[in-house]
């Protein structure tokens, strides 16, 4: 997972990565399985949260779209970035600059 | 099953583990005729008049359209790996001593959804590649990431019965031989004549949005897309007959919220997360997969 490769970066810069994905937890776990990950993955079976997000099934597939949200400690989303197409993903320094 | 179980089978059998994670590796084994000629007889294929059949294993036919899809998931997959893609022929061949593996020591039980994703996790990883370009790549050739899980379904099965195999104390290309010097193997040499088309697969780079985002105000002056991909960069790799760009049907504009709304979740590995009590140790980057990142 790209991910885990910036996961790194996010860390020294204060920020705790969390990841979810529409699925379930069995299959999320299998996508985990040794793969080294390290960062939360999280699974959203009824997509309660990426509906709460506002990103789920945007691409009309059931799945929620591929993107970021930088949450400030308070609550506050400082930026966000939501995907068009399933391959439209931030880049780490765009998220990077909008850390707190 | 694990990947160490694997690497073992094929130390024994003395195939050379140079190469990681199975489904290459494995391909490559499983298309390779055994020394003595395949025992093609005259055409006598099982009468179907719906289906065409390009070859038949003591009567177990095996679709034309099973071995086409078939053919260009290996070169998918060779494209990926970087390495030679095998000849139509060969797939043949593989999906031949597939069935006889798999008819001899049939599954126990079909691999979970979870036991292939890990596979394909595992993959993805040995070719270095991410999930979204696998399905670019797959997309080409006109596959879906569906056929890509069905074969590496296939891939465990077959492994499976290769180590039962193992275990009862045979010499798997031993008996691959013996078995195919004994049924009938039929190959439909018209059906082979289809032509097949040319793919170019080369592994893509992750993905890199060159449209602007859909983003918070806050966002929009800065540069979003560090690494832009050119729209020529893909070029070689379309000089197939491909679908329509999947562009999803009018993509309602995202409503995000401003405060994010707290939640707790299941989370790999074991126990739940929440997180508000997250955030009281930081700032969260908070990403959602579309399928897997």
């Amino acid at each position: 997972m790209e991910l885990q490769t910036q996961y790194d970066a996010f860390q020294e810069a204060g920020a705790e990565v969390i990841a979810v994905a529409v699925t379930s937890i069995e299959v999320a776990n299998g996508w985990c399985h040794g793969t080294g990950v390290t960062y939360p993955v999280l699974a959203d079976p009824d997509h309660r949260v990426s509906e709460a997000y506002g990103v789920y099934n945007l691409l009309g597939d059931g799945y929620a779209a591929p993107a970021v949200f930088v949450i400030e400690p308070d609550g506050q989303v400082a930026w966000s970035y939501v995907g068009r197409d399933r391959s439209d993903q931030a880049g780490l320094q765009s998220v990077l600059e909008h850390l707190p | 099953m694990g990947h160490t179980s694997s690497f073992r089978t094929w130390a024994i059998l003395g195939v050379g583990i140079a190469v990681v994670v199975g489904l290459g590796l494995l391909l490559m084994f499983l298309g390779r005729e055994p020394g003595k000629p395949n025992p093609v007889t005259s055409p006598t294929l099982p009468a179907s008049s719906e289906v065409p059949i390009v070859a038949s294993v003591d009567g177990r036919p095996i679709q034309h359209a099973d071995w086409m899809e078939a053919v260009l998931l290996d070169h998918v997959m060779s494209g990926l790996s970087g390495k030679p893609a095998p000849s139509p022929e060969e797939t043949l061949q593989r999906l031949i001593n597939e069935d006889l593996i798999l008819n001899s020591f049939p599954p126990e039980k079909e691999p979970t959804a979870g036991q292939i994703e890990a596979r394909i996790a595992a993959l993805e990883q040995a070719w270095g590649v991410d999930d979204t370009a696998v399905v670019t790549a797959l997309e080409k050739a006109q596959l879906t990431r569906a056929a890509f899980e069905r074969a590496v379904g296939r891939l465990l099965t077959v492994e499976a019965g290769l180590e039962a195999l193992e275990s009862q104390g045979h010499d798997a290309t031993d008996w691959l031989e013996e078995q195919r010097a004994g049924v009938e193997i039929v190959v439909n040499d018209e059906l082979e004549a289809v032509p097949v088309p040319h793919i170019p697969i080369a592994p893509s780079p992750p993905a890199r949005p060159e449209k602007s985002p859909v983003s918070t105000p806050a966002a929009e002056t800065t540069g979003l897309s560090p690494v832009p991909t050119p729209a020529s960069e893909t070029a070689g790799l379309s000089s197939i007959p491909t679908p329509a760009p999947e562009t999803p049907s009018p993509t309602p504009a995202p409503v995000t919220p401003e405060i994010a709304p707290d939640f707790t979740l299941e989370r790999v590995g074991g126990d739940t997360l929440t997180i508000s009590e997250q955030l009281t140790q930081g700032p969260v980057v908070l990403v959602f997969f579309h399928r897997h990142g």
